[in-house]
């Protein structure tokens, strides 16, 4: 039975940082809600905006079923993931939450990844992952953190079984990260 | 500048055999409204049924806009560097008004008693659920939110043709409107 590892986390905490650590040292296979999102937005030739994301999933919720994108992505885990150990990234609210849990019960395990706001602003300041990144400013960051769609990932994150707090260097991370799969391995 | 045929029809009147024609004979590419809407269904993975179609097409469309399906075709078809393009499917308003900025675009409505498409309906697999619905079902479908404005598209093609006959017949007709 493989360990799937749940990833919630704030813009810019460093889930990626997290994920590409998992995937470089202990072989994870990196899944993604965020990429089923991505690929439909670039199908219908919209701009690649975290908006647009989650405008996307907040339709296809109302229209589908508060889980069909976490469906979704348990399915592509069940027919693609060849590892023992898999990242389910991109889980956002309490109803993103409940199908990994009743799929996968004990074998699931939420880690919340977070950082003082500051510093997740710097950090997305400087990778530009998505358009319009670069370009906002401290309290458009601030004002953007405080919709409902990101309010509910505090909400998540405080079921998590780990917390890993990334406001110090990448070593520090490394050394959580560590510890925590020492518990879970 | 590339030839554009729009194909226009109620359910089963045929529209998907004379694109297939089209392409095969005369080496065109096909392009379908519904196509972007069944890759998301199978990302999504879930069934292709026409309600799950009918019912991702409108959230989408409200979310983002009337015409985004359009959209996508226009800037599909505009970036095709096939000379000979085939649309299927057109069925909303606002589509047609999208397809005919294209320059190039002709289109076609292809027509066949309710019958005679009940009976094609059931026998094909084209969507999931189809081959259980009664005749009334069916009808009740071409009431549906995507089928109505079907026939108002339709009436805006100045070429009509009649498939209430054998493939050969249909086969002829193309060719006849292929060569003038």
């Amino acid at each position: 039975m493989p360990k799937i590892i749940g990833l919630v986390g704030e813009k810019g905490a460093g889930k990626g940082t997290v994920s590409d650590y998992l995937t470089k040292y202990y072989g994870a296979e990196h899944f993604g809600s965020s990429d089923i999102l991505k690929r439909t937005v670039s199908d219908l030739n919209l701009p690649l905006t975290r908006d647009n994301f989650i405008k996307l999933a907040l339709v296809l919720k109302e229209g589908f079923g508060a889980t069909v994108v976490m469906d979704a992505l348990i399915e592509d885990i069940e027919s693609e993931a060849k590892g023992d150990l898999i990242i389910a990234d991109g889980i956002r609210m309490l109803d993103d939450l409940k199908p990994f849990k009743e799929k996968y019960g004990a074998t699931f395990t939420l880690v919340y990844v977070t950082a003082d706001v500051r510093l997740r602003y710097e950090r997305s300041a400087k990778r530009q992952e998505k358009v319009g990144e670069g370009e906002m400013t401290f309290e458009q960051f601030l004002a953007e953190e405080r919709r409902l769609t990101e309010l509910s990932i505090h909400e998540v994150g405080r079921q998590a079984d780990f917390i890993l707090n990334n406001d110090g260097e990448q070593q520090d991370l490394e050394k959580q990260i560590q510890d925590m799969m020492e518990k879970i391995l | 500048m590339p030839k554009i045929i729009g194909l226009v029809g109620p359910m089963a009147s045929g529209k998907g055999t004379v694109a297939k024609y089209l392409a095969e004979k005369y080496h065109g590419r096909v392009f379908g409204f519904s196509t972007p809407l069944r890759d998301i269904l199978t990302r999504l993975h879930m069934d292709h049924t026409r309600e799950n179609m009918a019912n991702l097409s409108t959230i989408l469309r409200q979310q983002f806009g009337q015409d985004l399906i359009s959209r996508v075709i226009v800037a599909d078809i505009t970036e095709a560097k096939e000379e000979f393009l085939i649309l299927d499917g057109i069925r909303r308003l606002s589509d047609i008004d999208a397809a005919k900025t294209m320059p190039g675009f002709v289109l076609w409505a292809v027509q066949a008693d309710s019958q005679t498409r009940y009976q094609r309906l059931v026998r094909r697999q084209q969507n999931a659920g189809d081959q259980q619905k009664t005749y009334e079902q069916f009808l009740n479908d071409e009431q549906s939110e995507a089928d109505k404005t079907i026939a108002a598209v339709a009436a805006q093609s100045r070429i009509i043709i009649d498939n209430n006959g054998d493939l050969e017949k249909l086969y002829k007709k193309i060719d006849e409107l292929m060569t003038n």
